[in-house]
Order: structure tokens, then sequence, then C-alpha cells
């Protein structure tokens, strides 16, 4: 797959794609380098707005982190600790507020998990941190 | 001309500080999320066009594309070609039970999802996994999971 400047899509898009598809598939492992501004924007001929553009798409899907002096890695998903979700709760998926995002140290393209229990508390919780499990030990709301 | 009143832009007590390290657009997607977080630009309604954007702010396009994408991704505004960009507004979420001995996981989705779900930009996707190993992911802007009392 190459970049097409005559396609209708914008040549930040494709690169994204591009670069996506390589994290996807595993060409690219979490750790890996994705490769400087300069060095994308020569190997696909295209300028270094349209690049700096594309990771930053990256950077917010979660698929990507850029820190200084290390440049754009490929992000390592951290592993997932478990969480009970009580009968009778419900939870949501959903982009943090910048306040949260601040608060809980997210990086870019983290989602939440918000989990409102049946005494109408609320939980906000890192979405690359948790998985939610069923209730371990018998709950007096069960039959 | 005088800005059309409701627009309080220029009054904003915020400004883009360009010698700031932040980025330039990270700052102007801050501040237009400090707007929709506080309900200044309501959902559903339009952003101010790129070039008053750059006019007011003071910067160039290339920064208000690149701070309005930002904001694209993180679901907040949605972008439609030929018109501008909007405030999304947030869907009516079903209800979903969760499969008895079920878990969950919050995470972006793949790009092929992505596609196939029909999801914004900046939409996350809940993935169910049953006790069978099955997995299903569901589009995070359009379901509320609940854990049934009697499984």
């Amino acid at each position: 797959m190459t970049i097409d400047p005559r396609s209708h899509m914008p040549v930040y898009m494709q690169l994204a794609n591009l670069i996506r598809e390589q994290i996807e598939s595993g060409e690219l492992s979490p750790g890996a380098a994705v490769g400087s501004e300069m060095r994308l924007s020569q190997e696909h001929g295209i300028g270094r707005d349209a690049v700096r553009m594309a990771v930053a798409l990256l950077r917010s899907e979660g698929l990507v982190t850029t820190a200084r002096p290390f440049g754009t890695r490929v992000r390592e998903v951290p592993q997932r600790r478990q969480v009970e979700l009580a009968v009778g709760s419900s939870v949501i998926a959903r982009m943090p507020t910048s306040d949260e995002r601040r608060r809980m140290q997210l990086d870019e393209g983290v989602p939440v998990l918000e989990v409102r229990s049946p005494d109408g508390k609320v939980d906000v919780l890192a979405g690359d941190e948790v998985e939610l499990i069923p209730p371990l030990s018998p709950t007096g709301h069960e039959e | 001309m005088h800005a059309p009143c409701g627009d309080e832009l220029v009054g904003s007590t915020l400004a883009i500080n360009l010698r700031s390290h932040t980025p330039v657009y990270v700052q102007l997607a801050e501040l237009l999320r400090q707007r929709i977080e506080a309900g200044d630009l309501e959902p559903g309604s339009a952003l101010p066009s790129e070039a008053r954007l750059t006019q007011e702010y003071g910067i160039g396009r290339e920064a208000v594309r690149m701070g309005i994408s930002l904001l694209r991704s993180e679901g907040l505004v949605r972008t439609v070609r030929g018109h501008g960009s909007y405030v999304r507004e947030a869907t009516q979420r079903r209800k979903v039970e969760l499969v008895a001995g079920g878990s969950v996981i919050a995470r972006m989705p793949t790009g092929r999802e992505r596609q196939s779900l029909n999801l914004d930009e900046g939409v996350p996707v809940l993935e169910v996994r049953d006790v069978q190993g099955g997995v299903e992911v569901l589009p995070g802007d359009e379901v509320e999971l609940t854990r049934p009392r009697s499984e």
C-alpha cells in the first residue's frame, strides 16, 4: 500500500491508515519506533505537516505515544487489572473529559469506563487498565 | 465589522500563548474543549469556521485544522465535509444486558471496526467476552451494559 496523492482521501489519513495497519498486523510491535517526521516525510514523499497530522491522529487513537527524546513509538498496552462489576450495575464507555484525562494521567486516545452501581454511585475507571469481570462472591442481590 | 453577539471568542480571558512550549494547536483544542465542556458551545452547534478561528486567534490554518482534528479524535466534534465542524450530540444509549459470566473492556476500535460499525472518530468500543470465549464488540456511544440481577 502506498500513498496516492490523487486520492480523495487526505494524504495524512492515508499515512495514518498505512501505519495503523502495520501496528494492527504486528509488523510494528509495541515499543517499536514509528520513524521520525523527517524519515516518514522522505519515505512517502509527503509534507511534514501531513506526517505531523497523521501521527497526531494515531496518538489520539491510543496507538502511538510521542515522548521526547525518544520520538514516536507504538504504545505499549498496560496489563489490565480485574475489577468486579456487581450485579445490578451498569457501565458505559466514553472518552474522558480534559479534567479526567489530566487527573487520571491518561494517554491521548484512552477511553474510560463509567460504572454506575445500583445505589447510584459512579466510578470512572481508566479504560486501558481495567477489565470488568463477573462478581466472584455471590451478593445478596442474586436469587 | 463587529462579531455577532453571542460569540464571545474575542472577549475570552484565555488566549493562545505563542511563547508557550505547548503546541499552538493543542492550546486551541484546549480553549475550544473548555467552551464545549462549559456548555458555551452547545451540542449540535457549529464551531466557528477555520478562517474565523485563524483570524481571531492569530494562528495558522494548519494549527486550526490540527486543533479541530484533535477534538474530532476525542469525540467532541464531528466534521461534515463542505459544511464545517459541529459539537457532537450525545446519542441515546440502548441498554444491553451482559451475558451471564461476561467480562468487559473498553478500547478504541481498530481501523476496520470503525468502518464496519460506522463509528465517528473518537468513539470507543466495548468488548464483551462470554464464558465460552466468544467476543462481541459494541459501539461505545450507543450502548449501556447492565449486569442483570438474576442470571
